[in-house]
């Protein structure tokens, strides 16, 4: 009998992109083109378990980048506040120029990270949730009771943070093993 | 690695990671075995939490310290200043210790190369005359202070000593050993070199307390960070770090000494 190579191009019947006959499993997907029918509604079922776990572990990376937003407005804003009020009661001075800076530049930061975090989520939120820990620290001892102030908030962003952080890990773990991103 | 390079770069054509068979230098999957074509983390997410949970406990601990001591006026004695210095050495070294199967090699220097010590020793010495002309420049003229690591330890007859020890030696130490040692390699854990580099030295300059201190501690930090990657050896980064602190220090005993500076050591 003679033999030919078989250039036939058939679909996947996972991702449906093309794929050779000759193939025991799809290169674009994974799927086993000649396994059992059990076999490929298995793989089937576990990619969209995986498809699904990783759309979820986005959508709180997404929470999480949201989170970083909001600190960046709310210090770029309570900055401007702050500074504006000491400006009608003491007029001009070096100290809340300064005061102001430190704001604007902690919203910038912020905001670079939130942006920053559609690519490399774990760097970013890991980063932005360590200075929003530190600058909590640093108004407390400044004024201890800043802690309680806006505590609920607080307690809510660092939930974000934490399930975004693990999230980012998750997702990241996901997408090596779908091979995508 | 280098041989599945060539590979592709002459045919388009790979072995694949799991049974070897040669494969489409484009493939995802491996066409025989199904096999995922991307280096699979060796660490289970279970096992990565683990390590995030106690990576976070130590940089929680040295941020208290380090917010306690920096900015409670009780704690501002020459006394406090060399215990916070101590305890920041001894927590570096229990939770390096702790790990230590996983964080020795990094006390290893292979490759050790005596030209590139001294440049970046020199380069170091550079960066760190730049960084202290343009900080007390800004200092002086954003905030109208200006910082001296001198006045705790001014009170001491071995004050310019114990500073030395402390600000250039102590740190380019301890701190290498705590984060580029201990935390940077728990981070390559959780994530890929890059960003485990990225997030090392935004904790480090953040720790630091800092403001204007921000811009130059992460350049230098991912400088020193990629460095422990690339050498695989924290020593590199603990000459930059000592000569980079020796140079502010002497800086700082000249402004305020001047040509006498060395008479009283």
């Amino acid at each position: 009998m003679e033999i030919t190579p078989n250039t036939e191009l058939n679909l996947c019947g996972c991702c449906y992109k093309p794929v050779n006959i000759d193939d025991t499993f799809c290169e674009a997907c994974g799927y086993p083109l000649k396994g059992s029918e059990f076999e490929q509604k298995e793989f089937i079922a576990t990619r969209n378990i995986k498809e699904s776990d990783l759309e979820t572990a986005n959508e709180k990376i997404k929470k999480a980048s949201n989170v970083l937003y909001w600190i960046a407005g709310a210090t770029a804003v309570v900055g401007l506040l702050l500074f504006m009020i000491a400006y009608v009661k003491d007029g001009d001075n070096s100290e809340q120029v300064a005061t102001l800076i430190v704001n604007l530049v902690l919203a910038i930061i912020y905001l670079a990270l939130a942006s920053w975090s559609s690519k490399k989520p774990f760097a970013a939120i890991v980063s932005g949730f360590s200075l929003y820990i530190i600058v909590i620290i640093l108004s407390a001892i400044a004024n201890p009771v800043t802690i309680a102030q806006g505590i609920i908030i607080k307690c809510i962003f660092i939930g974000y943070f934490i399930k975004g952080i693990k999230s980012a890990m998750e997702a990241e773990d996901l997408k090596k093993e779908l091979n995508i991103g | 690695m280098d041989n599945l390079l060539v590979n592709d770069d002459l045919s388009g054509r790979k072995n694949c990671l799991q049974c070897k068979e040669t494969i489409s230098a484009e493939s995802k999957f491996c066409k025989h075995c199904g096999g995922v074509q991307t280096e699979l983390d060796a660490v289970s997410y279970g096992a990565k939490w683990a390590i995030i949970k106690q990576t976070a406990l130590f940089y929680a601990i040295e941020i208290i310290i380090c917010c306690v001591a920096s900015n409670v006026t009780f704690f501002k004695t020459l006394n406090w200043s060399i215990f916070f210095d101590f305890l920041f050495a001894i927590i570096g070294v229990i939770f390096f210790c702790d790990k230590w199967q996983a964080n020795r090699h990094t006390l290893k220097w292979p490759n050790f190369s005596f030209l590139k010590v001294c440049l970046y020793a020199v380069l170091a010495i550079t960066a760190s005359v730049g960084v202290s002309y343009c900080t007390k420049w800004l200092n002086h003229t954003l905030f109208s202070q200006e910082m001296y690591y001198y006045g705790v330890y001014a009170s001491s007859s071995y004050g310019k000593l114990l500073m030395i020890f402390f600000v250039a030696v102590m740190p380019a130490l301890f701190e290498e050993l705590a984060f580029r040692g201990y935390l940077l390699q728990n981070l390559t854990y959780l994530a890929d070199s890059k960003q485990a580099v990225f997030i090392s030295a935004f904790l480090f300059a953040i720790i630091h307390m800092s403001f204007l201190s921000l811009f130059w501690l992460i350049p230098f930090a991912l400088f020193i960070g990629f460095l422990r990657i690339k050498e695989q050896t924290i020593w590199y980064g603990v000459v930059i770090h000592f000569f980079f602190n020796l140079t502010a220090c002497m800086l700082e005993l000249n402004s305020i000494y001047g040509r006498y500076i060395f008479d009283s050591f």
